[in-house]
């Protein structure tokens, strides 16, 4: 017996398997528009959770007094600053007393040194902040890859992702986001984030759901670009803030 | 109408939009949803799932696929997810008085082989079920098939040639079937 009689004979066999009848066209419609009509409706429930409201507008806050603290370290000790190092596309000063973020300063791909001008201040404030935030969502994606593979996500982390998407808007609608490699980077952190955070309401989602996000991550390269774009240290720093 | 200029209207919030592309896509998306349930109720959960994620997903879509495509994908989740909860397809059995004739060239299958048929495939894991209904059943290609499962079509191959080997060693009892 050959195989590919067998083929044609499953083929023709196979179209009785589970027949289809005439798509129900109108009566799915009707059951289509009514649900989404009550989805709409529960949205304004859904954003009553203050707590998910709170815990981003909180972040958004820290992030502001710390860029701020940052700028009014740089502007007073510019003259006594410490030389910073170059990595990848982000520059990072020393950590100082006021320094609010956790980045150690390390050469990474060979670069020089170099001191900062005063005019970069804000340039740099961004690179630290940007430098911070993939840090965590470095960690926040470790976490995830580690949770899908026993096949469930911790609601935690999707709440955790819906705060770092703030957070990456915020970093992509800055003025100072010129860096294409930076925003780019951003831009497909943020895709990635939203997937992660989409978890969270759907208590059903499955590992087919987890594959496609990690097949996302997996190919845009995100982790190897994350920790191209971190100082060492900071994811585990981050995760452990 | 375009298809892009539909999904542009779509995005905007348009019905008549919404309604096209819902008229354009959901005998495709109906027939997988129905073949992969095999049950009329839960074929169509699953096809109303689709379409009230995908308008509520559509600023998301960006047009790397073609958004059958797209939607497929959102279909087989949806599906393979609702049949993990409700498993009722393994033990549904198949309506024999309504079987009806699909085109048989040679020998009508009997009403044994057609129960052990739908057995050996509803056996499959689902993964393999998903390619071999996608292929075998509804024609479509590994190309296809590898976007919605989010896999490589090579991949779809392979997992369509072992499925189709276990449907075979199921069958083995009839292989005067096809050796005819």
């Amino acid at each position: 017996m050959s195989d590919d009689k067998f083929d044609e004979f499953l083929q023709r066999a196979a179209r009785s398997y589970h027949e289809p009848p005439a798509t129900p066209r109108e009566e799915m419609w009707t059951r289509i528009e009514a649900e989404r009509r009550v989805r709409r409706l529960a949205v304004p429930t859904q954003r009553h959770r203050w707590w998910l409201t709170a815990t981003a507008l909180a972040a958004t806050l820290l992030l502001g007094i710390a860029l701020g603290t940052w700028m009014e370290g740089g502007r007073g000790t510019t003259g006594s600053r410490p030389p910073t190092v170059a990595m990848g596309p982000f520059t990072t000063p020393a950590p100082s007393a006021t320094t609010p973020v956790a980045a150690a300063p390390t050469a990474r791909g060979g670069a020089a040194s170099r001191a900062p001008a005063p005019h970069a201040a804000g340039s740099l404030t961004f690179d630290a902040a940007a430098a911070d935030h993939l840090g965590r969502a470095e960690a926040l994606l470790t976490t995830f890859n580690t949770e899908s593979a026993h096949g469930t996500i911790d609601p935690q982390v999707g709440a955790w992702a819906g705060d770092l998407l703030t957070t990456t808007r915020l970093l992509l609608d800055s003025p100072r986001a010129r860096d294409p490699r930076t925003r780019k980077l951003l831009s497909d952190l943020e895709v990635v984030l939203a997937q992660i955070a989409q978890l969270k309401s759907q208590p059903d989602s499955s590992s087919d759901e987890f594959e496609i996000i990690e097949q996302a991550v997996r190919s845009q390269n995100m982790m190897t670009r994350l920790r191209d774009a971190t100082p060492p240290g900071s994811a585990a720093l981050a995760s452990g803030s | 109408m375009d298809e892009t200029d539909l999904l542009t209207r779509a995005r905007a919030g348009d019905p008549a939009a919404e309604r096209a592309l819902y008229d354009a896509h959901v005998d495709r998306v109906y027939r997988l949803a129905y073949r992969l349930a095999g049950s009329d109720d839960l074929a169509q959960d699953f096809t109303q799932e689709t379409f009230i994620r995908a308008f509520a997903r559509l600023g998301d879509f960006r047009g790397d696929s073609s958004f059958g495509t797209w939607l497929h994908t959102i279909a087989l989740s949806v599906s393979m997810n609702g049949l993990r909860k409700v498993k009722r397809f393994r033990t549904r059995e198949a309506d024999l008085d309504e079987a009806r004739d699909h085109g048989w060239t040679g020998r009508r299958a009997e009403p044994d082989l057609k129960q052990r048929l739908a057995a050996a495939i509803d056996a499959l894991a689902p993964g393999f079920r998903a390619v071999f209904v996608m292929h075998d059943v509804e024609g479509y290609t590994h190309e296809e098939i590898g976007t919605a499962l989010g896999i490589q079509p090579g991949t779809s191959k392979a997992q369509l040639s072992r499925a189709r080997a276990r449907l075979r060693e199921a069958l083995s009892d009839f292989a005067g079937e096809w050796t005819a």
